[in-house]
């Protein structure tokens, strides 16, 4: 008897996807909606430009299904490797057309998850420092930027980042560090100390 | 002992609750004790933190609709292939014989087939079923909304044999014949063609008209209209090529020559023929 998708792993839903069956097509987008548009919006910032390779991500998951292997990875990595590429890709795109794009996110759509017996005040002190740190964010580079994304939102362990930025583990992890200090340098600029501006 | 570059590299893994127990029992016990690796401990925590704190819209609806709909279109190509994995091949290949033998019915109407040598006739046979079966092939091999043009193609090269098979039958060859080589009108002109070249000339206007009707009739505005009826015409004129030389093999070498030249030249002339009539047609009448 076949198991419950919810119940599946990623890979799993997978090969049952690419036999055809559209449930576990629908509960892999359900995983990943959220984790691969915030990763788009964040990496650049222009709201058409991550629809569309939002898009294109999926598309390309439908058309590369048949070459998707379980053995080789895991799905959560193939699937940012995917994404990772289309970033790539655009930034190449936009630096040989001389576009040097600070990729923005709207401000007045980050919302911050409050919890829910929170004062007003806490839940425009959240607001404010999620909106310090998105302009942190902004001004580190896009590989670094890309580095954080993975290692905070995508939910990928160092060896799943390791293989969608095709370097080892400890670089993956090296990589992040840098990352995380560049960010906390750049918080400094902005507000003084990062544990008084967070 | 933990150095305090190396404490702090585990920082992320920390976060990340990716430690083992051992590592971090030692590394909780060099923060409490190391102000400056704790600052930036805390300092982690807080972005680490907000950064989960942030939520962001969801995709616009209408691009998670194509998304679902591109996956929809996936699985119904899934689950035909699986359901017609043996199916089609087979299927094509019995239409693949029949079509061989009505066609080899209809030209043994209008050609003399006891004056070739029964081997040929047998080579032709299977050349001509594996023609058949492979237009079939294309034909049902592909579900609609996957790749039309190799469907299309295969519908339209189909239809002008249909099409070529009826008006063989109606066609005064003969008498066409007849008339070029003692009219007085034609005469010097099938004279100074040859018999070759006359055949050349009736070949080209009998693939011209069938697939001229075929391509018009089946296709709706293409872009492309000119290579894509040159392509329908191609593989017509595959599909013609055992009957011309049913029919034409009991005459001279030049006769098949200058027939089948001819129906090739008409064929692809008449497949972009059609194609351009209709694209024209529709783009006038914005249809």
């Amino acid at each position: 008897m076949k198991k419950k998708r919810e119940n599946c792993s990623d890979e799993q839903l997978m090969l049952r996807f690419r036999e055809g069956d559209m449930g576990a097509f629908q509960e892999l987008y359900k995983r990943y909606e959220k984790r691969l548009y915030h990763f788009f919006r964040y990496c650049l910032g222009n709201d058409e430009t991550a629809d569309d390779l939002f898009q294109e991500c999926f598309l390309r998951l439908i058309g590369a299904r048949h070459r998707y292997a379980a053995q080789n990875g895991s799905f959560s990595s193939w699937v940012f490797t995917i994404a990772h590429n289309l970033v790539r890709d655009t930034m190449r795109y936009r630096s040989r057309r001389g576009q040097v794009e600070v990729p923005t996110a709207n401000f007045r759509e980050i919302n911050a998850v409050s919890g829910e017996n929170d004062s007003p005040f806490q839940r425009l002190r959240l607001k404010e420092r999620a909106a310090i740190l998105q302009r942190a964010m902004d001004r580190l580079p896009t590989e670094q930027r890309e580095v954080i994304l993975l290692s905070r939102f995508s939910g990928l362990s160092f060896a799943e980042i390791s293989e969608v930025l095709g370097c080892s583990p400890q670089a993956a992890k090296q990589r992040a560090y840098r990352a995380m200090q560049n960010l906390r340098k750049i918080l400094w600029e902005l507000t003084g100390r990062t544990d008084d501006a967070l | 002992m933990m150095h305090c570059k190396a404490a702090q590299r585990e920082l992320l893994s920390l976060l990340r609750g990716e430690l083992s127990e051992g590592r971090r029992r030692r590394l909780t016990a060099h923060l409490s004790t190391c102000r400056p690796c704790g600052i930036v401990q805390r300092e982690f925590q807080a972005i680490w933190e907000t950064g989960g704190a942030l939520e962001f819209p969801t995709p616009p609806p209408e691009i998670r609709k194509s998304i679902q709909d591109a996956a929809t279109a996936a699985v119904r190509e899934a689950r035909w292939k699986k359901r017609h994995f043996l199916r089609v091949p087979a299927l094509a290949l019995l239409l693949g014989l029949a079509a061989t033998l009505l066609s080899a019915g209809i030209f043994s109407l209008r050609a003399d087939l006891s004056m070739i040598p029964p081997l040929n006739l047998t080579i032709v046979g299977a050349l001509w079923t594996t023609l058949y079966t492979f237009v079939f092939f294309l034909w049902l091999g592909e579900p609609s909304d996957q790749g039309p043009l190799p469907r299309q193609f295969s519908q339209i090269s189909l239809a002008a044999l249909g099409l070529f098979g009826v008006l063989s039958l109606l066609y005064p060859l003969d008498q066409s014949v007849h008339f070029c080589r003692y009219s007085s009108l034609t005469q010097p002109v099938f004279e100074r063609l040859s018999i070759g070249g006359a055949f050349f000339v009736l070949g080209m206007v009998y693939a011209f008209i069938p697939m001229t009707l075929a391509t018009y009739l089946s296709c709706g505005q293409t872009q492309r209209p000119l290579w894509k009826g040159a392509l329908a015409g191609g593989l017509f004129v595959l599909l013609l090529l055992p009957g011309l030389y049913l029919k034409c093999a009991p005459f001279t070498f030049g006769i098949l020559l200058g027939w089948s030249a001819g129906s090739l030249v008409g064929s692809v002339a008449g497949g972009s023929f059609g194609l351009w009539l209709r694209y024209q047609l529709q783009a006038r009448t914005g249809g």
